[in-house]
């Protein structure tokens, strides 16, 4: 009998050995390669769209910063969306992380969520419409299968014509989780459409996150918490960026350096949760090490308490499994019943103690720990107890004995967690809180840029006035504005983006865009970022003729006619 | 067997029996235990929300928010801390717990309102009302030093201000939230956080420009007590050059004033900086002193004496004194053919705002239009409307 349970207990003890050994060859390996797929969709027939390709090569730049090997594709048909995902899927192996990025328009069909290609056109019913966009789920297929962690960032709910043309539904559905260890990002909330960003080249969303992702030392949580927090802010509550994880290790982008950690007050509260996640792999070392950092730290209060409370526990933990291993079962039992008066609640440690006392045969001993597990184990640890009990009573009677003792009320839950008072407040805790998030300042920062405005210089005001008064007859060609994306911050000096141009023929005079001289005669060719633009010609401060609205298509050349009205 | 041991167990039940009646049942129980163990706060979660709907009237409720609070703490979700911190204080209006929290996280909320900030401000002032009771000498947890345990009143009690100031500047309301803020820093000079928000506040408040780039000047230095983040430092110094820029007209001087400011969280009470008109003024004519001496000389000795102080200025530096050389316009002058009294304009030919009194009558006689240079003693003048009396010999004269 006793063999039996030698046996037992050392094959688990070899299994959890073994076990330890599979976690730390997965500790060495944690780190994989980080590969993203980034897919930035401008140039639809139906309704193109203008900061999706700068969202994307934006983040191409933040990703590739931050050790990602980067699949840029920009105005993707839906061969090359299949192709590149496909791609992606090939370069990934089980401890990597896998990124997607998409920029571009999206729809719901029928209550799943679909990116929609380049090459995409009307479609007359809601099934071809589905065989003509890219289907999300099949990249979660995928992602599932093969990596160890997945993030999916969808800058695709913007206001949609695309859905509208064809009865579709704007915006993306609130996904399911694709698999285990999955993080997905929507720039917007589920069924809502994006805000503009009217004075900026990306979207919203992908700037604030872009920069975020550059910053050290934040967790994914602690950039899409800030993302949301900065698009919340920017777009007046319009918008508000919308996430889902089911990721159970912390990620960065860029891990913290040592002086952002030295100064980060909650870096204390995150060493204790990652100690208590290393503490139920049995990773001892690692915990005592993180659980030694809180404690140097000081950070006041429970946690500072639990933490001190803990590393004689986890030390004496990590001694007993030594002697354990070493074949000391007795001292080995010793030092795991020595942890109860520790951690009074620790069951695993005390059936630790029960299968040591075991193998060096010494059922008093045993028996006792028994009656322990009994007075503070859960009804499934009592049950186990029991039933050792029982069966060490055939042929040690005095366990049975133990059985019948009457099994004790629970105690209060005040014992069950020794750091918190309840009742009092944790003073440190709340310090440590208003130091470690700031408060929100961009409102503020609006407010004093409006009081503040920069100081005019009267030279150059002066000048420009003089520019446009000595000017007879000009054309002045401006963005309408009406729509997202439209609004140009420096007209001719993004060489990057693709640009159109209007060919303005028929009157006299300089062309002014935007406020600024563009050509001193007609014909005039105007290079201009996509977009619709009013064209008017201009004397004496009265529009003398034109005003129509033209459409800037990149890559293509529009005339435009000028006359003088009667 | 050992007898003394089953004794010892048989004991401890006793014991333990004796102390637990607060678990519906032993599945609560059993539930709050794998809570304990849960090292995932968002499983953690899960698991708390398991136990609110399985045992809504738990005698254990009152910890389970507390459970809630620490476990949204560990995860960062200021707004759910919030949240539970309401319905504590809902429950149990003096509940400190429920104070402590809804005073630190009113700020940290994003998209607060007026009801936020009042529930903030109302719990900040409840907090620093009953501080003096929570931090008894009596109350000193055993690991603290005396010495550490006022420390942490005083931390609450900044924490509390800083709530209340914030609540008072969200509503606009800057001159107490100046006041407040004023407060929080006599107690805790370093935090750039506070001197931020002053500078923020005395910002908006327009008689308080230099003060406010004090305040923003000295949040942005990394070597206070509890200085600013990274991000934070960066915000608050765009906010410190936009201000600077637009009320000094450049950056010149900015880093002096970070300088001085790190030696003390308020500035003396002499302090100021120009304004961007003032400094303008100024370059102005040190220009014009290269370029026409005669009319900067004219323009600092006019302004001078269209001051407040322009009277006593007349009589210490002008009167009966020689005056630099100036030159103006001469508008009229009588008699036509040997004047004595001569008007001039000294900016724009059409204004009068000297008169020159002659000794000797000036030969051969002198013409409106012509520009002329003159030095004498200053006779007398006149605010408004302005008129400056000044007595010269003919021989002073040049045209």
């Amino acid at each position: 009998m006793f063999e039996f349970c030698k046996l037992k207990f050392r094959s688990i003890g070899t299994l959890c050995a073994a076990f330890l050994l599979a976690l730390g060859s997965a500790s060495a390996q944690e780190e994989g390669k980080r590969v993203a797929l980034i897919i930035g969709n401008n140039n639809y027939s139906i309704s193109p769209l203008r900061n999706a390709i700068n969202d994307a090569r934006l983040m191409d730049k933040a990703l590739q910063a931050a050790g990602f090997k980067t699949i840029l594709k920009e105005d993707a048909t839906y061969p090359v969306m299949e192709e590149a995902a496909a791609k992606l899927a090939e370069q990934l192996g089980p401890d990597d992380t896998a990124l997607f990025f998409y920029a571009g328009h999206g729809v719901q069909i029928e209550n799943e969520n679909f990116l929609v290609p380049v090459d995409f056109e009307a479609a007359s019913t809601v099934v071809q419409a589905k065989f003509k966009c890219f289907r999300l789920a099949q990249l979660f297929e995928e992602l599932k299968k093969r990596t160890k962690r997945s993030i999916i960032i969808l800058d695709a709910c913007r206001s949609n014509p695309v859905a509208e043309r064809n009865a579709l539904q704007s915006g993306l559905a609130q996904p399911q989780l694709a698999g285990m260890e999955t993080f997905i990002a929507f720039s917007t909330s589920p069924g809502q459409v994006a805000a503009d960003n009217p004075a900026g080249r990306d979207s919203w969303f992908t700037e604030a996150l872009a920069d975020l992702i550059e910053q050290p030392g934040l967790t994914l949580d602690d950039v899409f918490t800030r993302v949301k927090g900065r698009v919340t802010q920017a777009t007046d509550s319009r918008q508000s960026p919308w996430t889902i994880s089911n990721l159970t290790n912390t990620f960065y982008f860029h891990p913290p350096s040592n002086l952002q950690t030295a100064n980060d007050p909650s870096q204390a509260t995150k060493w204790m949760l990652e100690a208590q996640r290393r503490e139920q792999r049995d990773d001892w070392d690692q915990a005592i090490r993180l659980v030694n950092q809180v404690v140097q730290r000081k950070p006041g209060g429970a946690l500072e308490s639990t933490a001190k409370a803990k590393l004689p526990y986890l030390l004496a933990r990590k001694e007993a499994e030594q002697k354990y291993e070493d074949g000391k079962y007795k001292d080995a039992a010793v030092i795991y019943e020595k942890t109860l008066n520790l951690d009074p609640f620790a069951i695993d440690s005390a059936f630790e103690a029960v299968n040591n006392y075991l193998l060096s045969d010494q059922l008093p001993e045993a028996v006792h720990m028994l009656g322990v597990i009994r007075l503070r184990g859960t009804t499934e640890s009592v049950a186990k107890a029991t039933a050792m009990l029982k069966e060490l009573g055939t042929v040690y009677p005095e366990a049975a004995q133990v059985i019948k003792t009457e099994l004790p009320a629970p105690p209060p839950v005040q014992e069950l967690f020794q750091g918190i008072q309840f009742g009092t407040p944790d003073w440190s805790a709340g310090i440590r809180t208003a130091q470690s998030s700031p408060v929100a300042l961009t409102r503020w920062a609006k407010a004093l840029l409006t009081a503040y405005p920069p100081p005019v210089d009267p030279a150059a005001t002066a000048t420009a006035e003089a520019k446009v008064d000595n000017e007879i007859l000009h054309v002045e060609v401006n963005p309408t504005g009406e729509t997202r994306d439209l609004s140009i911050r420096k007209i001719g000096n993004n060489a990057d983006s693709p640009t159109g141009t209007l060919l303005i023929i028929g009157a006299t005079g300089k062309v002014l865009v935007n406020g600024e001289w563009m050509a001193d005669t007609l014909p005039a060719p105007v290079k201009l970022p996509p977009g619709k633009y009013t064209v008017r010609l201009v004397e004496k401060g009265m529009v003398v003729g034109g005003g129509q609205e033209v459409e800037v298509i990149a890559f293509q050349t529009k005339t435009v006619p000028l006359t003088r009205s009667k | 067997m050992k007898p003394a041991l089953i004794c010892c167990v048989v004991l401890l039940s006793s014991t333990v029996a004796a102390r637990a009646a607060d678990w519906t049942d032993r599945k609560e129980y059993d539930l709050v235990l794998t809570i304990r163990s849960e090292a995932a706060p968002e499983k953690r979660i899960t698991l708390l929300d398991t136990w609110s709907k399985s045992y809504p009237q738990s005698a254990m409720s009152h910890a389970r928010q507390e459970l809630y609070l620490s476990t949204y703490e560990s995860m960062g979700d200021r707004q759910k801390m919030f949240g539970v911190a309401k319905q504590m204080l809902a429950a149990q209006p003096n509940n400190p717990v429920g104070l402590y929290w809804l005073t630190v996280l009113a700020p940290q909320q994003t998209n607060a309102n007026s009801e936020i900030w009042d529930a903030g401000d109302k719990a900040a002032h409840q907090l620093l009302a009953s501080s003096k009771d929570y931090f008894a000498p009596e109350k000193r947890p055993a690991n603290l030093t005396a010495g550490d345990w006022d420390k942490q009143k005083l931390s609450v009690e900044v924490l509390a201000l800083r709530t209340e100031g914030w609540a008072n500047w969200q509503r606009g309301n800057f001159a107490a939230s100046a006041d407040n803020f004023t407060e929080c820093l006599k107690k805790d000079p370093g935090n750039a956080e506070v001197s931020s928000w002053l500078g923020i506040v005395s910002g908006l408040d327009n008689n308080k420009q230099p003060q406010a780039l004090w305040h923003l000047a000295r949040a942005t230095g990394r070597e206070l007590s509890t200085p600013l983040s990274d991000d934070q430092r960066r915000q608050v110094n765009g906010m410190l050059e936009t201000v600077y820029v637009s009320y000094h007209g450049s950056l010149e001087g900015l880093e002096q004033l970070r300088k001085i400011s790190s030696s003390s969280a308020f500035p003396p009470p002499e302090f100021t900086i120009d304004p961007a008109t003032v400094v303008n003024a100024r370059r102005a004519e040190a220009e014009l002193s290269q370029s026409n001496p005669q009319l900067a000389a004219w323009l600092a000795m006019r302004r001078q004496l269209e001051d407040a102080n322009g009277d006593k200025y007349f009589a210490s530096d002008l009167q009966g004194k020689p005056l630099a050389q100036l030159s103006g316009t001469v508008l009229h002058a009588v008699p036509v053919r040997a004047p004595r009294e001569i008007t001039l304009s000294m900016t724009d030919a059409n204004t009068p705002d000297v008169t020159l009194k002659l000794t000797v009558a000036a030969t051969p006689a002198i013409h409106p239009g012509v520009k002329i240079t003159f030095q004498g003693n200053g006779d007398s003048f006149a605010k408004s409307p302005f008129l400056l009396v000044v007595t010269a010999d003919a021989a002073q004269i040049a045209k």
